[in-house]
């Protein structure tokens, strides 16, 4: 392996929903720490990289931004299937953008790997005067699909930080379990090889 | 003796005089005394008396009865004598009874006449006086009547015919006396007029002013009218002697028309006034101290002008513009009263005062707008001015510091507007819907469509993101209102092109073009695309502009106009592609950084490795998305570079120091790779890309050679081997260790990394 690797753990990531929630001001605030009040539309793809520190181990969190809007979607839905972790993202302010969770989260039940890790999020959470979706309705919404729920602010930066790192955190003990799993079950090598051993879920450390 | 003594006595008697018989006697009575002879003498006179006696007695004796009937006679006479006597005196005294009545009645007579000789003449005196009272109240009542000169001119009578009449009487000392107050008093009635007509004249100029700039504006649209006709008009502007020609028909008299109407009569009559008084020349200073206090009362106050509200600005010119007609019409009005270098020294002291004050106040304009409405307002105040044979040098001066201003204003106006663009620009190509939408954009742009315009089926989207044609719009606006403060009226037609030229350059380069670079550090490849495309785009309008203004430069200094902006986005292009490249690069890095090589795989792959895959997906959606707008040419470049960097970073994954050794499994890997990516890039049907890969290819097929002895042998090399770097082949070839790994030295290699 090459030796100039700087991380631990390789986890992928996607944004999703519809354009205009806020996905690439909650990556651009999450690895950059910086807000751009500009509406800036993705086009296509973009992804962005940080490593953040998860119980001692470095893990390299690669991002993958899709383009919100409809004409994107074949470029976009390609990058499902190599993401360990998928956050929902729906705007507080447009309700639009929340009742169509359930199509996103059919289409990552329908291209994602199985058993990938998602989480909503409910952005612009500092916006409580143009808030049509409560905290509530959220809640409810996350519980019956059985996901973790955060509402977040890219601009305010409320709970950016903490979203990624649960659903960084879930993806890490959720790959290591398998990998505990696997090692009972094929007891080979004395070093956990969590890259092998999760290989159909692109999930790779070392 | 007796006998001589009686003739003697006798002699002596009867001599002829009383003297001579008293001689004679006394000489006789003396002889005879003498002689002794006295009694003879006695003897004889007494005989001599008793003889006369006797004859007396006997002439008695004879007479008497005669006597006696003479008495009778004469008694009777006596007595008729008596009565006549008596009636005499009783008609005497009758008459003189009568004769008294008459005189009486005679010396009224004469007292009457003497009366009324008085009476005429004291008649005649009162008349003439009455006569000169008369004139004098006359002065007053013509006084009262305004008739200011007849008053004068009967004054002048009355001191010259008629108080000459009467000068005896105290009266007409009197009079003559109160001449000169009377004549002051017409002076001051005249002088009261007057500056009552001055106060009405005063008030009236900004009437007149106003008037007269309507006069000028239909003027100019009469004008224009004629343009239409007859284009050839084109060339002759307001004030023109064609013009003025043209325009004759159009009688109007400023001074006299339905809106207003100055009467110069006070001021004439004032003049004939103090003509008349031989003081015209005092009047002639009284009057122009009198303008010179006016002037400085007109330009007294200080001028609070605001974006929205001008009119007191308006209202300063018109004022000045009818105390200027009023002036130039007096001149023209009257003889040698008021001098052209007086009014025009007036007139060129009342444009610098207007200058100085209106000055300060244009720096609480803050919008290029009103500045121009300003503008408008001073060039119908200077064509107007003009028309009335004033030199307008001062404010065409002046206009050249407005429009500076101006400029200044705009490019503050458009510097802030075309921030406002940029930032908030959604960079992403612009998306059309309709024939309508297409046309707007299309005509504001300078933009070459690729698709004639019946080919094209909507939705399209044009490459430039909205910013472009906004921008454009906004330039358009730009030099529009550039050409706006030359409408009408401007002289310094050159300053326009030179400034708006500069100008424009000022604001493409510092405004659009450096906020576009600016935002090239953002971190969006999508967002730097854009940009890029815009600056093309932006590069080719800087061509049309070239060319436009070169044909709207209303001066004739003729050539063509280089604008600097045309190579500044020409350059910034390269820049944005650089970003273009570093973004690119650095994504690929952070790919590449994901690779998983195991250089010591004990077994072979089945499939590219991950990042590959996903570095080919990325670049494919990017190269349909992100990059898909970007000129030809452009998109060559980067995709060249994009793939050289992906070749030279592959390369470098097993030149790492970190990587001691390499077997044949993990070169087994990167061959695979290469061929997808070879793969994948002959799929992108660019000629010149797969040389590219040269060097990686020759390279890990040196590594799978049997034979890697013939890197060292020349003919081979060059045959086979051309493209390994002669570095980077030997030390690849050192790694290299053949036949399958053990598992404990693959170990031992991980706890190194």
């Amino acid at each position: 392996m090459a030796g100039s690797r700087n991380y631990d753990f390789l986890i992928k990531l996607l944004l999703i929903g519809d354009s205009g929630v806020g996905k690439s001001c909650c990556l651009l605030r999450f690895s950059e720490d910086s807000f751009t009040p500009s509406f800036i539309t993705t086009i296509g793809i973009d992804f962005k990289i940080r490593t953040i520190e998860l119980d001692g181990k470095r893990v390299k969190l690669q991002i993958w931004d899709t383009a919100g809007q409809e004409r994107f979607r074949t470029i976009t839905t390609a990058y499902y299937r190599g993401a360990m972790g998928i956050l929902l993202v729906y705007d507080v302010t447009d309700e639009r953008s929340f009742n169509n969770i359930r199509t996103w989260f059919s289409n990552v039940e329908q291209h994602a790997t199985e058993g990938v890790n998602k989480i909503l999020i409910g952005n612009k959470c500092d916006w409580e005067e143009k808030r049509v979706v409560s905290t509530e309705r959220g809640q409810q919404l996350a519980d019956e699909l059985g996901i973790p729920f955060m509402e977040v602010s890219a601009k305010s930066n409320i709970n950016v930080e903490k979203a990624f790192f649960s659903l960084a955190t879930d993806i890490k003990k959720r790959i290591m379990d398998t990998a505990r799993a696997e090692e009972k079950a094929g007891g080979q090598g004395s070093v956990v090889d969590p890259n092998r051993d999760s290989g159909n879920m692109s999930g790779k450390c070392c | 003796m007796s006998t001589t003594l009686a003739s003697t006595v006798n002699h002596i008697l009867l001599a002829p005089s009383e003297t001579d018989y008293l001689d004679q006697l006394i000489s006789t009575i003396k002889d005879a005394c003498s002689a002794g002879r006295e009694d003879p003498l006695m003897d004889e006179l007494d005989r001599f008396s008793s003889e006369r006696e006797s004859e007396i007695e006997r002439l008695c004796n004879n007479n008497h009865q005669d006597f006696v009937s003479s008495v009778n006679q004469l008694l009777t006479v006596r007595k008729g004598t008596v009565d006549l006597t008596e009636e005499i005196l009783k008609l005497n005294q009758s008459i003189q009874k009568s004769t008294n009545k008459l005189v009486e009645q005679k010396k009224a007579l004469v007292d009457s006449r003497d009366v009324r000789q008085n009476i005429d003449e004291a008649t005649q005196a009162l008349r003439l006086c009455l006569e000169v009272l008369g004139l004098a109240n006359r002065v007053g009542d013509l006084l009262k009547q305004k008739k200011h000169y007849a008053a004068l001119r009967t004054l002048d009578e009355l001191q010259n015919v008629h108080l000459k009449e009467v000068m005896q009487y105290d009266v007409a000392d009197m009079i003559q006396k109160s001449v000169p107050a009377m004549q002051g008093m017409v002076k001051e009635a005249v002088m009261t007029d007057l500056n009552s007509w001055l106060y009405r004249i005063r008030e009236s100029s900004m009437l007149l002013g106003q008037v007269a700039f309507d006069q000028t504006e239909l003027r100019r649209r009469r004008q224009k009218e004629r343009i239409e006709k007859s284009p050839y008009l084109r060339s002759f502007k307001l004030n023109s002697a064609i013009e003025l020609v043209l325009d004759e028909r159009e009688e109007f008299d400023v001074l006299d028309n339905e809106h207003i109407n100055i009467d110069f009569t006070p001021l004439f009559e004032c003049l004939h006034i103090h003509e008349a008084l031989g003081e015209r020349d005092e009047f002639r200073v009284t009057y122009a101290n009198v303008r010179r206090q006016q002037k400085e009362l007109l330009l007294s106050g200080s001028l609070t002008l605001s974006n929205e509200d001008i009119t007191s600005f308006h209202k300063l010119l018109e004022d000045i513009c009818g105390f200027a007609i009023i002036e130039r019409a007096t001149m023209k009005k009257t003889m040698s009263f008021r001098s052209a270098v007086d009014v025009d020294e007036l007139w060129d002291s009342m444009c610098k005062k207007a200058i100085n004050i209106i000055t300060p106040a244009l720096d609480n304009i803050t919008q290029a707008d009103a500045l121009l409405r300003i503008k408008n307002i001073l060039a119908l105040f200077i064509q107007t001015m003009d028309s009335w044979d004033y030199s307008v040098e001062a404010l065409d001066s002046f206009l050249l510091v407005l429009f500076e201003k101006y400029s200044q204003r705009l490019k503050t106006e458009f510097s802030a507007d075309f921030k406002e663009i940029v930032t908030s620009d959604d960079y992403m190509p612009m998306p059309i819907n309709s024939f309508e939408e297409y046309d707007n954009v299309v005509n504001v742009s300078w933009y070459k469509p690729d698709k004639e315009r019946d080919q094209l089926e909507f939705p399209i989207v044009l490459p430039f993101s909205q910013m472009y044609p906004l921008c454009c719009i906004d330039i358009r606006n730009f030099l529009n209102k550039y050409y706006f403060f030359s409408d009408e009226y401007f002289t310094h037609q050159s300053a326009i092109d030179e400034e708006l030229q500069l100008s424009l350059d000022e604001l493409l380069c510092d405004q659009v073009c450096t906020s576009l670079v600016e935002r090239l550090t953002s971190k969006y490849l999508g967002q730097i695309v854009q940009i890029l495309i815009n600056l093309e785009q932006f590069e080719y309008a800087c061509h049309e502009l070239e060319i436009l203004l070169a044909e709207a430069r209303q001066s004739n200094h003729g050539g063509s106009v280089s604008l600097n902006a045309t190579e500044r986005f020409r350059s910034e292009k390269k820049t944005a592609e650089k970003r273009i490249f570093e973004l690119v690069n650095s994504k690929i890095d952070d790919l590449v950084e994901t690779a998983e090589y195991d250089w010591m795989a004990t077994k072979k792959l089945e499939e590219p490795s991950e990042y590959l895959q996903q570095m080919t997906l990325w670049m494919r959606n990017i190269m349909s998305s992100t990059l898909l707008g970007l000129p030809k040419d452009i998109k060559g470049f980067i995709y060249f570079d994009a793939l050289s960097h992906i070749a030279t970073s592959i390369l470098a994954l097993p030149m790492s120091d970190s990587v001691r050794k390499i077997n044949k499994n993990a070169v087994a890997a990167l061959d695979m790779d290469i061929r997808y990516l070879m793969e994948f890039v002959d799929s992108l049907n660019e000629p010149l890309l797969p040389t590219i890969f040269e060097e990686l290819r020759q390279t890990i097929d040196l590594l799978q050679s049997d034979n890697a002895e013939e890197f060292y042998s020349i003919d081979t090399r060059m045959r086979r081997y051309a493209s390994v770097n002669p570095i980077n082949g030997p030390v690849l070839l050192e790694k290299l260790v053949s036949g399958a790994a053990p598992v404990s030295r693959l170990a031992r290699f991980r706890q190194g990394g």
